[in-house]
């Protein structure tokens, strides 16, 4: 298993607790975007898998109760949709189970009547978090995850100092 | 609470969040994320503001009731 970088001070990369394969790969992936944080933990970052999955999902329900639970609406809030549909389980619960116990209140016109006060800061926490999880996504897809490359530095060396042979390839 | 406290907890809520994600997924160690989520927060903070300010002064410019 690799170091609990969230505890340690050591600035050296560690390789992940999970061999790469297609197989692993790929579930990784996926559970990523189902669980925000669930990829991390699996290649044995644990901390900070533990850090992402709370302030994600506090983040995407909090967001939810503001609105009162009628953030998530594909047909009501196409666009915002995109971007919560990052955050995989959760969107596609309020889309498929939440959404449906509680309609949209459409008045006469079809005009929305007492829409939630907060709304749109539902609306933002949302898609923000849902827009979060893509960047974990996006790091736990990146093959130098898997390698348990030091963080790039700018002008391509290291937090050391050392410069990798590949960098400027 | 008023509606601007409020936004404002929100906003400042919003940009934490972002910042310690941003820092925690680029970053290994717990004291460069703790620096870095700070530095990064700060940007935010000054920069949002900055733009709303723009925002405010153009629309008090050439929106304003006359």
């Amino acid at each position: 298993m690799p170091e609990d970088h969230m505890s340690a001070t050591s600035h050296t990369g560690a390789k992940p607790a999970l061999e790469y394969s297609t197989s692993n790969y790929i579930l990784t992936v996926v559970s990523s975007w189902l669980v925000p944080g669930a990829g991390f933990w699996m290649l044995g970052y644990r901390a900070r898998a533990v850090v992402f999955f709370t302030t994600v999902m506090a983040l995407f329900w909090g967001g939810q109760a503001l609105a009162d639970f009628r953030a998530v609406n594909r047909d009501l809030h196409p666009v915002f949709f995109v971007g919560q549909v990052g955050n995989g389980l959760s969107t596609l619960l309020s889309e498929y189970t939440i959404r449906r116990r509680r309609p949209p209140r459409i008045g006469h016109g079809g005009v929305a009547r007492n829409l939630p006060a907060h709304l749109s800061t539902g609306l933002n926490f949302t898609t923000i978090s849902g827009l979060l999880n893509v960047l974990l996504i996006l790091h736990v897809a990146d093959p130098r995850t898997w390698r348990g490359d030091p963080p790039p530095r700018p002008g391509g060396g290291s937090r050391d100092g050392s410069v990798r042979e590949d960098d400027g390839e | 609470m008023s509606d601007l406290v409020l936004w404002l907890v929100f906003f400042v809520l919003l940009c934490l969040v972002v910042a310690v994600v941003c820092a925690a997924i680029r970053e290994r160690d717990a004291r460069v994320i703790v620096r870095e989520a700070t530095h990064f927060f700060v940007m935010m903070l000054i920069g949002i503001l900055i733009f709303s300010a723009i925002v405010y002064v153009l629309e008090w410019a050439f929106n304003r009731r006359l």
